[in-house]
């Protein structure tokens, strides 16, 4: 539950950061994430996951909102010569893999806790 | 378990790569950050696709506030305290509408399509450099007082337009920018004037100068000479010239002849240095615009009536922009705008309704120049001294900044100069001159009277020359061929390279304005003009243009309608917009029909013959005559005119449909001969049976039986409304509606046609109707990007709304506000 609400928590980071700052805000979100959590447990799958959800409902809340956010998926994908699931994939795929890689290297660039800390977790 | 070293390395090849395509895109990719974000992306254009219902912006040199009320056809009507205020208030609300239209053409006007498209737009960038097309405007711009109207005007509406970009989030900016990878560009008042130099390129002469001299080099001299004659030969002119009915000037056309061959070379010549886009090698006629005017003594109401429609490229966006600027005791005009020019082009104030066709004159010649060094010029000779060259360097750059090419272009005292086929040719073009459009157009808002506003116009507008048709409150209907049009030396048309060496061959002035083609309330109680010849050749002061760029077939068409209604009514005027009567098919319709019933072998012909007696003659959608006619009438000029046709099987000009309605009248002419069939002697019936049987079997074979539904009109000839920037997508095609060639209406079959409709009907309280193929929403995702489409199809107008005053707007039709105040940087 709580491994849920920190990745609840980071998507809505990730969905902050690309409102305020644009699409980068991914990566820059993502290395922070590494960084304050180099010994976590699939750090960097926990922030593709909240990255590409972040980016998901933020194309979801205009919809929502009555904006005609499919009709223009379609129109939007043709322009792009690509099928609309693949558009939607991309939505999806590259932030994800955006954060997923600026986690990895976010949590590279700093040493692993020591192994009593993990003991001490373990207690 | 990954080694973390490697764990690492692909961690950070992923995040480079992803950040590389995000920022750079990769190949023909574009940067895929800015293109897919959910927020400041491409799919800002659906987040943003509706307008908000009231809105407030600040717009810094305002003097008063100004308040924007939009109607629910999605037209600001903007009432402000003075001029200036209301073209500041206008350049913010068409760039709210129309942003990336107005950058694109800018970028394609000024010659700078390579910034955002790179290499690929160079060949396009080049032409409009090698025209001088941003010299002139620069040269414009530096003419032009910066106490003036003009002047004040054009700042204004750069003021508006940059307050609007200046507030402009990311991602609400248009998806055409997302989608080219580039960012809006704050806008400069010359933009303005590259925009009325672009209009001037596409309008302002049809030059196939070439197609004359291609001819002789195929036929001879006096062959070609009848085949592409200075003046039209059917003759309805615009300036009525006192004949009810249509003039046929058809003589004898002499057999084709040797072949002329100094003229190769000038052909050749003269296709190399023409402005491009404008020579298409078949008739490029039967495309261009519709503008009748009917006297109080010919409506039903006793008021005046005016009808305008310009046929241009139909595109998404539309050319168009529709609004009303209304400044109390001093302005009130309603009409639209081209995106980027400060003021209503075509439309109606409350006394003077107005609208234009193109005039087609030619206002442009060439100069073969002596210069002193064939490969490196500096300077060009005339009357015996060295000039020098003006040489301007262009620099054509890329996405990033980077240097693309380098040009250097010359130019002579005259204009820009070519180097074509070892020869260096300089061209003068009214396109090129200090004009004043923006101060035209600007105290033709203001006028009262009809002659006022022809008179203001005559005054400042050089170009692209317009046949301009006014009506006013008081009754008078009028019109006259405006622009600058060049007094040339004796004996010159300019239909010739003229010698550049001597300053005889200049202009020596332009024509004064009772020369123009013109009439005011004519005894026939109408004016109508179509693109035919301005004036009739009997009553011209000089020559004005060439029989290319003249069509004859709307003018009958709209003649014949006018002539037929004393008592015309605003309905009529909007019908007479769609109506699909071709008096062109009705004139060759008869040859065809008779030529089959001579035919040795009766069979195929009979059959063939059988649907065009059936057919009316008219353009409607569901007739199956039409298709047959026009592909017959395609072999019809294949066969005839296979003289013209050079040694690979390419015909290298092709006299227009008029010329072949004068050939039909000599039935035995050496033209109709084939010179595929040796030993035998074709004559014109052989031709024209030959012609409907070749059809008819194409057709059967393409579309099969005969009658059947995909012979049908609207099965082959479908209107296609293209994106600025081709997108298929953001484009509507397929669409059906009545016309087509040599109709009011040539729509079908292509992507050019009535631009706008327009009816006004000038009582004592002005009233109008509309539409254009669009919507006034630049934004694919917007339910205003297309919605007019259906009416305009459906030939229908919607009433515009004219309030005099924001307090006299309709509460239950005003869909959106917009409040400007002076602030900001």
């Amino acid at each position: 539950m709580r491994g849920l609400l920190r990745v609840a928590l980071l998507a809505a980071a990730f969905a902050l950061g690309t409102y305020a700052f644009g699409w980068w805000a991914v990566a820059a979100v993502g290395v922070a994430w590494g960084v304050l959590n180099p010994g976590m447990p699939r750090v960097a799958l926990r922030a593709g996951v909240a990255a590409a959800v972040a980016w998901a409902v933020l194309l979801a809340m205009p919809a929502v909102a009555g904006a005609p956010m499919a009709a223009f998926a379609a129109k939007l994908a043709a322009v792009m010569q690509v099928p609309v699931w693949g558009l939607l994939a991309a939505e999806l795929l590259f932030p994800g893999a955006l954060a997923w890689s600026a986690a990895v290297v976010g949590s590279l660039a700093r040493p692993r806790p020591p192994a009593a800390g993990t003991m001490a977790a373990r207690r | 378990m990954i080694p973390r070293i490697l764990r690492g390395a692909a961690g950070a090849v992923v995040l480079g790569a992803t950040l590389w395509v995000g920022a750079r895109g990769a190949g023909p990719v574009p940067p895929l950050g800015p293109l897919i974000d959910p927020v400041n992306g491409a799919w800002g254009a659906a987040a943003h696709a509706t307008m908000a219902r009231s809105a407030t912006a600040t717009i810094p040199g305002l003097q008063a506030a100004v308040d924007v009320r939009y109607d629910d056809r999605g037209v600001p009507h903007i009432f402000a305290a003075s001029e200036p205020d209301a073209y500041r208030a206008l350049g913010y609300v068409v760039a709210r509408d129309r942003l990336f239209q107005l950058d694109l053409q800018t970028h394609a006007a000024s010659g700078r399509l390579t910034e955002w498209a790179g290499k690929v737009a160079l060949p396009l960038d080049r032409q409009t450099r090698d025209l001088g097309m941003p010299r002139a405007a620069e040269q414009k711009l530096a003419a032009i007082d910066t106490t003036s109207s003009a002047w004040r005007i054009m700042v204004a509406f750069s003021d508006g337009v940059n307050a609007y970009i200046d507030g402009l989030k990311p991602s609400a900016w248009p998806v055409e920018y997302r989608l080219l990878g580039v960012a809006p560009e704050r806008w400069k008042p010359i933009n303005s004037l590259h925009l009325f130099n672009r209009m001037g390129w596409t309008l302002s002469y049809i030059p196939d100068e070439a197609a004359r001299y291609a001819a002789r080099a195929r036929v001879g001299d006096a062959a070609a000479d009848a085949l592409f004659p200075v003046n039209s030969v059917i003759q309805q002119p615009i300036q009525p010239n006192g004949s009810p009915a249509p003039r046929f000037d058809f003589g004898p056309i002499p057999p084709p002849g040797r072949p002329d061959t100094s003229a190769v070379r000038v052909a050749a010549l003269l296709r190399s240095v023409e402005p491009p886009g404008l020579t298409p090698a078949s008739d490029p006629r039967h495309f261009a615009s519709n503008n009748w005017a009917v006297a109080p003594s010919r409506s039903a109401d006793g008021h005046a009536l005016l009808a305008n429609d310009p046929h241009l490229d139909l595109t998404l966006p539309s050319i168009w922009y529709e609004t009303q600027l209304v400044v109390p005791g001093k302005l009130d005009v309603y009409g639209v705008t081209i995106p980027g020019e400060p003021g209503v082009v075509l439309g109606f104030n409350r006394d003077v309704a107005w609208g234009f066709t193109n005039t087609g004159a030619d206002v442009l010649d060439f100069y073969r120049e002596t210069v002193d060094d064939s490969a490196a010029p500096t300077r060009y000779r005339v009357d015996g001294a060295w000039r020098p060259l003006e040489q301007r360097v262009e620099v054509y750059r890329g996405k990033h900044g980077e240097t693309l090419a380098t040009d250097t272009v010359r130019y002579t005292s005259r204009g820009p100069l070519m180097h074509r086929f070892g020869a260096w040719v300089s061209m003068r073009w009214t396109v090129l001159e200090p004009s004043h459009e923006i101060t035209a157009f600007d105290d033709a808002a203001h006028a009262t009277t009809a002659r006022e506003f022809l008179d203001a116009t005559a005054k400042g507008f050089f170009a692209p020359a317009q046949n301009m048709l006014v009506a006013d409150r008081h009754g008078t209907i009028a019109i006259r061929s405006t622009g600058h049009f060049p007094i040339r030396p004796n004996g010159h048309t300019g239909l010739d390279i003229l010698d550049g060496s001597t300053s005889a061959s200049d202009w020596t002035g332009y024509w004064p304005v009772d020369w123009y083609p013109q009439s005011f309330n004519p005894a026939q109680g109408y004016l109508a003009s179509a693109n035919q010849q301005p004036v009739d050749p009997r009553q011209a002061h000089a020559y004005l243009g060439d029989e290319r760029a003249f069509d004859p077939w709307r003018a009958l068409d709209i003649n014949e309608l006018l002539r037929a209604d004393s008592s015309v009514t605003v309905n009529d005027m909007r019908a007479f917009q769609t109506n699909p009567l071709s008096v062109r098919a009705r004139l060759f319709l008869p040859f065809f029909v008779d030529a089959a019933r001579g035919a040795p072998s009766p069979a195929p012909v009979n059959a063939a013959a059988a649907v065009l007696r059936q057919w009316d003659g008219r353009y409607t959608r569901d007739n199956t005559g039409a298709v047959l006619f026009e592909q017959a009438m395609r072999n019809l000029r294949d066969f005839t005119w296979d003289e013209l046709a050079d040694s690979s099987g390419r015909r290298v000009a092709t006299p227009s449909d008029d010329i072949m309605l004068e050939m039909l009248q000599q039935p035995d002419n050496a033209w109709w001969d084939e010179q595929a069939t040796p030993g035998i002697r074709e004559t014109r019936d052989t031709i024209l049976a030959r012609s409907l049987v070749a059809a008819y079997d194409t057709l059967v074979a393409r579309l099969g039986p005969a009658g059947s539904a995909r012979w049908q009109w609207d099965s082959t000839a479908k209107v296609t409304i293209g994106h600025l920037m081709g997108l298929k997508p953001f484009s509507a095609t397929g669409l059906i509606t009545d016309g087509g060639r040599g109709t009011l209406n040539p729509a079908p079959g292509g992507g050019f046609g009535p631009s706008w409709r327009l009816v006004v009907d000038l009582g004592p309280e002005v009233k109008a109707w509309d539409t254009y193929p669009g919507g006034q929403s630049g934004n694919p995702a917007s339910p205003r990007y297309a919605d007019r489409i259906p009416q305009w199809l459906a030939g229908e107008l919607s009433p515009a709304l004219v309030p005099v005053s924001a307090a006299a707007m309709p509460a239950a039709r005003t869909t959106a506000t917009l409040a400007l105040t002076p602030g900001g940087k």
